[in-house]
């Protein structure tokens, strides 16, 4: 019972980062219709922008943790900003050559990280806090495990009070169905694109800092490796559908932590894509994906 | 339906309009004044140019010459600063939001900064109070109509883009339409794209008849519902039949 517990507790965390990376990527591909493979970089870049904010204190406290947070977020969405306006904007409406600008964006910042701070894992000092457990259910259950499940919802809330209950969002949900009709009101699309692909920015930031946490380090390919599977997430939910995006981030986390506990260590991996050959097979469109539609 | 004579000045005037959609060139030159508080009618066949007209109008399509209103080119300006220099668009389409509700809709018309006149919207169209709340996409096309039309009211625009708002709806839906329009059009200077030869007399101040992307007939609509042949003949339809009254 209690390898249980821990087991869907931590895997609920793990989707926490599948869902914070995930939720970025459908609301840019919800508006914009552009698959993003910078995200990854991003949340790499933040995490280290993080890790060099966090190491100039002598001591790890709650207050320089949230400093390195911020300072992660700031830079997932200034380099998100330089991003559309440098690279995405001016290829809008050839999606290839976005999605391959995109890429090679990702391969050059991992290369700029790895020239400049190297392949190793740099440690990130965390609050003694956040190193301990918490006793849920009899089970010691870290708590920063805790705090990235308490994060995702904050974010999941946030993105649905942006959508749902303010003008920005009514543009974006217009706007995913019908860009050129917004405009034709008034409303300045391109604007909201930046807008939106910055938020996504800001997400893999938040996320950045939240992965350094979490594995208490950075490394140049964190990003890329959490990339992988919000790209699943996103799919199996239902491109362009944040709530999708959540359930399957959750699903995905829960199937792979159960494989590799009570199968094999790995398995989880070979589980996730056999459920999104699976998904894809018997629901295309995903768990929650309409058509021109974010949910 | 003539409100008297158009103020000398035009609202919109388009001069050596050529536009591309891709690399294909679909409109070759084109020339017309759209008068002031008045309703100028783009009539022609299918594909001879009539919406991309619009669409250039609005800035979707790449375009060279000029199209100038109130003082300015807009050929230089982008899609959403065209439409807040005071031109409001109901699309072919009616591409009115299916995943918002009614509300939602006219709420994404208002401009910021600007007085919105719900009172004007619901006078026209008081069902649209009583389905705020549902879903543009259950609507029935006539009341998809509605909203369509409702969003272009809502702000004080100077010049109305109508773009066939007929197409689709039952002829009892046309006929309550026109009847809704013909009370919009009374202070609102109006280009509009209209196949319905009977609603387009019926609202008509002024025509202009388009040809493969060029202007063949620009004249009064008296002169132009007058001659029913010739306009049979210039559309290839059969004209004669609404030449002869606006309930054919």
């Amino acid at each position: 019972m209690n390898d249980f517990v821990l087991i869907v507790i931590s895997a609920l965390g793990l989707a926490s980062l599948y869902f914070i990376l995930a939720s970025g990527l459908s609301l840019i591909f919800g508006l914009m219709r552009v698959l993003t493979f910078a995200h990854g970089c991003f949340l790499t870049l933040s995490a280290y922008v993080a890790w060099l904010v966090v190491r100039e204190f002598e001591s790890a406290s709650t207050g320089m943790l949230l400093i390195g947070v911020v300072a992660a977020i700031a830079a997932g969405g200034l380099i998100s900003l330089v991003t559309e306006l440098l690279v995405i904007r001016p290829l809008k409406g050839k999606e290839l050559e976005q999605l391959l600008a995109t890429v090679g964006i990702s391969v050059a910042v991992v290369a700029l990280i790895q020239g400049t701070w190297g392949p190793d894992q740099h440690l990130v000092e965390v609050p003694a806090w956040l190193r301990e457990s918490t006793g849920i259910l009899g089970t010691d259950i870290p708590n920063i495990r805790l705090v990235l499940i308490a994060a995702a919802v904050a974010v999941l809330i946030a993105i649905k009070v942006l959508l749902g209950r303010t003008r920005y969002g009514l543009v974006v949900r217009a706007g995913v169905e019908n860009a050129e009709m917004v405009s034709a009101l008034g409303i300045d699309v391109q604007r909201s694109f930046t807008v939106m692909f910055t938020i996504g920015g800001l997400l893999a930031g938040f996320g950045g800092a939240l992965t350094a946490m979490y594995y208490r380090g950075v490394t140049p390919l964190m990003g890329d490796d959490l990339l992988i599977f919000a790209f699943i997430a996103l799919i199996v939910g239902g491109l362009g559908s944040i709530d999708g995006a959540a359930i399957a981030a959750v699903g995905l986390a829960l199937a792979q932590s159960l494989a590799n506990f009570y199968i094999d260590s790995g398995a989880g991996d070979i589980v996730i894509v056999l459920l999104m050959v699976v998904t894809l097979l018997v629901r295309p469109q995903g768990l929650l994906g309409q058509k021109e539609r974010l949910a | 339906m003539s409100r008297g004579p158009a103020h000398a000045e035009p609202t919109l005037r388009l001069t050596d309009v050529h536009a591309w959609i891709g690399q294909s060139s679909i409109l070759h030159g084109i020339d017309f004044d759209v008068p002031a508080r008045a309703v100028t009618v783009l009539l022609g066949r299918n594909g001879v140019g009539k919406t991309s007209i619009l669409r250039s109008i609005l800035g979707f399509l790449r375009c060279e010459g000029e199209i100038r209103f109130d003082g300015m080119d807009l050929t230089k300006l982008p899609t959403h600063r065209v439409a807040l220099s005071g031109i409001g668009y109901i699309p072919e389409d009616r591409d009115v939001f299916h995943g918002l509700t009614v509300a939602e809709n006219l709420r994404l018309a208002e401009r910021r900064g600007a007085t919105v006149d719900y009172g004007r919207v619901y006078d026209l169209f008081p069902d649209l109070a009583k389905r705020s709340r549902q879903l543009a996409g259950t609507l029935s096309g006539g009341q998809q109509q509605m909203v369509s039309v409702a969003r272009a009211l809502l702000n004080d625009n100077q010049l109305l883009l109508i773009d066939e708002p007929t197409k689709g709806l039952s002829p009892r839906l046309v006929t309550e339409l026109v009847t809704s329009l013909e009370k919009v059009v009374q202070d609102t200077t109006v280009l509009l794209v209209e196949q319905n030869l009977a609603a387009a007399r019926r609202l008509a101040d002024h025509v202009v008849v388009i040809d493969q992307g060029r202007v063949v007939a620009d004249e009064s609509a008296d002169s132009m519902f007058g001659d029913g042949e010739r306009l049979r003949d210039m559309l290839g339809v059969g004209s004669a039949r609404a030449a002869r009254g606006p309930h054919s």
